[in-house]
């Protein structure tokens, strides 16, 4: 959403008609406006302003909403007053003019609000300005554009919006805005639809079968598991998520480290610590894989070599067999018996019991003999594994199983010394770093070394888990195969079909789960990165972007992978400043992936942003850095800043990119006030923004504030 | 169909199988049928012919395992060898009551030896120890 233009009439400190125009810019590029208030003129109102427009709300006054009029024209009214707040958008390029007014009376010494906060379209024609009530489609159209959870984060006041992000504070927090944003009431609402399926189709099942205790035992217990079942799978991914972070927060802090020793005399001791470090991870890995190897030989061995002994003897009957002609089995056992029953000789022919008795017997003594199918199969891969010159023969796989074993077993004792001198050797250099002449470097190793704990016990913890998760999938399996055999004794098919609808409302809900972990993943992940890209290229003090993977707000991470909320001053803007780009940077290539895949959510165009104060609690050092990140991050920035941030670094790092500026002329009778004070430079011109009117109305003289272009 | 069932011996062994629930990372059998053969064969090599004494003391959990799953996972050779080995005679091959009985009882037998080691190993590294015994098996 991108503005083309913002008029205040008589709306809270601005009196008469205000317009600000925004430069015309093309997608690719970026617009500045800057605007230069003094302190308490009104700088906030445009912001206020902006909210009245765009959600019809009273800011407060919901009581006397005439109070959103302008007070000098209130007191200078005599009958009908009229403020409002219009703007033209540029949306998809096209555009799109709109006002919300407030009309009021004034009867006596009161006013009397006489018409309602309604928006309406304004149609530009030959003749003049139409305006058309709107139904709700534009307010409708706007909520979409900003939704409301998300307006503090687009128009924002510093500070105000820094707390938000870090507590999840706020009226609306940033936080529900972006649980919007991804949607995830809808999705809530899918998986509790079909959890309720689930528990009807289970319900149902449970009441039809209320007659077959075991069955009702069996399905209770069965959903009892299917629930641990989820907890045991969202413990193991956010293990897993730990891991993660831990493994970061350790190549992060190596880094830090080799960093922070560059050109000292720790230099050479820090980067062998990562180096070794690295050879451990390598060798640790090459010994899990060994291991792993050596299971599978093991197990795959199948016991065959402590079987030597008894090849010869083996092969010895199964030779007798193939002389006696019964092996391989031409005629297996199941045949015979069907020709027996049916009183016919092998070759077809019909036998009588009486007249051909020791033809009869002759069959029934083949019977006794031949092979069941199995038998046969298992016999002939039996003997054929016994045959020395067989390429898979038993003698052969004998030698390779050992032949492997032995080389894997080598090649692990190798890495296991291996192992331990790199143990050692890592001890030494974090115990040599350890002295505290190397000031910051010390307390990384040691947070290092917590961290390699840390995540010794997180492999563990996931090991327990994913143990206990195959245990449980193995219950729910045994399960189900039980009530499936139930089910067919009892011949109830309707239990069968209940059951199979319960197991498919199941599987809906687990993907929509999955589907929405995958969503927020996969979002997680693109905010950390393009954050991280960002704020962590600016900052100079060693900490690093986070965002948290449950509520994507920000934090930062301390060198020594702490992560920290309480943070301050230009530091926190930064952050803020990042979170808000990349959000937004995100959110518009989330709606075109969505409107690609069909799904209706419509294209977003860029953004506009409107930063209130961003200055205010930020030194020197990083106000600089702060105007130096803004140039060029956003399509329409609108920065509203008082004359004491108006400061040498700022100016210098904003001017040259600032496409057209505003003052907000203050007037008042104050007489505690001079307008010298309140001269500010611009492109080497003086600029004030205090003017200073006579209080011909007995102390009751209203204070306002214009606003004029800077030219 | 006949049913092999796991013996009293094996208790301290399961945790070597994938499918327990107190498996460790050095589980060396994918099925408790495939754990079953790999002890009745390292039974049969400890004790020879006589070692098939029948034995009375079997678990509740795993379950027994039903003769097709060891003919699915093509283990039923092993079993085939092992019974003409003892009995010298084809006959035993059709019997599979005696055939599953024999494999409980080596099993047993691989069972006592087994754990007699791992009380001597450390459990981390108890597959070195199954392959060692594999290797020396192997060079006999």
């Amino acid at each position: 959403m991108i503005f083309k233009e913002l008029i205040l009439k008589d709306f809270l400190s601005f009196k008469g008609l205000n317009r600000i125009t925004f430069p015309n810019v093309s997608e690719s590029k970026s617009s500045l406006v800057l605007v230069l208030a003094a302190n308490n003129s009104g700088k906030t109102n445009i912001i206020r302003a902006l909210r009245f427009l765009l959600y019809g709300d009273f800011l407060g006054h919901y009581k006397d909403p005439y109070k959103l009029i302008n007070d000098g024209t209130l007191n200078e009214a005599k009958s009908n007053i009229e403020a409002w707040v219009q703007a033209t958008l540029i949306d998809n390029n096209k555009p799109l003019t709109f006002r919300r007014r407030i009309q009021a009376i004034k009867v006596g010494n009161n006013y009397k609000v006489i018409s309602n906060n309604s928006l309406d379209k304004i149609i530009h024609g030959p003749k003049g300005d139409k305006y058309e009530t709107d139904g709700g489609r534009i307010e409708r159209n706007l909520r979409w554009l900003v939704p409301e959870g998300l307006f503090d984060y687009f128009y924002f006041q510093g500070e105000e919006l820094g707390r938000q992000l870090m507590e999840g504070s706020g009226k609306m927090s940033i936080e529900k805005g972006l649980s919007m944003l991804l949607h995830k009431d809808d999705w809530k609402r899918a998986i509790e639809n079909v959890t309720a399926v689930r528990g009807k189709f289970a319900q149902d099942l449970m009441n039809l079968v209320s007659s077959n205790k075991e069955y009702q035992r069996i399905l209770q217990s069965s959903e009892t598991f299917k629930l641990k079942e989820k907890q045991c799978k969202d413990d193991l991914e956010k293990a897993l998520s730990e891991k993660k972070q831990t493994e970061r927060a350790f190549s992060d802090i190596s880094d830090k480290i080799i960093e922070l020793s560059k050109g000292g005399p720790s230099q050479a001791l820090a980067e062998l610590l990562k180096k070794r470090q690295n050879e451990w991870r390598v060798n640790s890995r090459e010994i899990d894989n060994l291991d792993g190897r050596i299971c599978k030989v093991t197990g795959d061995s199948k016991g065959i070599p402590f079987l030597a002994a008894a090849f010869d003897t083996a092969k010895e009957v199964l030779e007798k067999m193939q002389a006696e002609n019964l092996l391989p089995a031409d005629i297996t056992e199941g045949f015979v018996e069907r020709l027996l029953k049916r009183q016919k000789c092998i070759c077809g022919r019909s036998l009588h019991p009486v007249a051909d008795r020791n033809e009869c017997k002759h069959v029934e003594e083949y019977r006794d003999r031949s092979l069941s199918a199995d038998v046969n199969a298992g016999l002939l891969a039996l003997l054929n594994s016994l045959e020395t010159s067989a390429k898979h023969g038993y003698k052969k796989r004998i030698t390779d199983i050992a032949k492997l074993l032995s080389e894997l077993t080598v090649r692990r004792q190798q890495c296991i010394v291996k192992q331990h001198d790199l143990n050692q050797e890592i001890q030494d250099i974090e115990q040599q770093l350890s002295d505290p002449i190397f000031g910051e470097i010390t307390k990384l190793v040691q947070k290092q070394r917590e961290l390699s704990n840390r995540r010794l016990e997180i492999r563990n913890k996931i090991q327990g888990l994913e143990r206990a998760m195959q245990e449980i999938k193995r219950i729910v399996a045994d399960h189900e195969e039980k009530l499936r055999k139930l089910a067919r004794d009892s011949d109830i098919s309707k239990i069968k079909d209940l059951t199979q609808y319960k197991d498919y409302a199941q599987k809906i809900e687990e993907l929509i789960n999955a589907s929405l972990k995958m969503l927020q993943r996969s979002f997680h992940e693109t905010m950390q990165e393009s954050v991280k890209e960002y704020y962590d290229r600016v900052v100079t003090d060693g900490t690093r972007a986070y965002i948290d993977p449950d509520s994507l707000l920000p934090a930062i991470m301390s060198p020594q992978g702490e992560v920290r909320k309480n943070i301050g001053g230009g530091q926190l803007q930064l952050l803020v400043l990042s979170h808000i780009i990349s959000l937004c940077q995100l959110r518009r290539v989330l709606h075109e992936q969505l409107s690609e895949i069909g799904v209706g959510v419509g294209k977003l165009d860029d953004q506009s942003f409107f930063l209130d104060s961003i200055f205010a609690p930020a030194d020197d050092v990083y106000a600089k850095d702060v105007a130096n990140f803004l140039h060029g991050k956003a399509r329409q920035v609108l920065l509203l800043l008082a004359s004491q941030q108006w400061h040498d670094s700022v100016r210098n790092a904003i001017e040259p990119y600032v496409d057209k500026a505003y003052q907000f002329l203050y007037h008042t009778a104050n007489p505690k006030r001079t307008e010298e004070e309140y001269i500010v430079k611009f492109k080497n011109k003086d600029i004030p923004l205090l003017k200073l009117i006579a209080d011909n109305n007995k102390g009751n003289h209203c204070a306002y504030s214009i606003i004029k272009e800077i030219k | 169909m006949a049913v092999i069932k796991v013996p009293k011996e094996a208790e301290l062994l399961l945790k070597y199988c994938r499918p327990s629930a107190n498996r460790l990372p050095n589980a060396c059998f994918e099925t408790y049928a495939e754990f079953m053969i790999f002890a009745a064969c390292f039974g049969f090599h400890k004790t020879g012919i006589d070692g098939n004494q029948p034995v009375s003391e079997f678990m509740d959990q795993p379950y027994p395992i039903d003769m097709a799953i060891f003919k699915n996972q093509n283990l039923f050779p092993h079993i085939l060898l092992l019974g003409l080995a003892l009995t010298k005679a084809h006959d035993i091959t059709q019997q599979e009551e005696m055939l599953a009985r024999m494999i409980e009882n080596y099993a047993t037998k691989g069972c006592i030896e087994l754990t007699k080691l791992l009380k001597k190993s450390i459990p981390e590294s108890f597959h070195i120890e199954l392959s060692i015994l594999i290797r020396e098996a192997a060079s006999m």
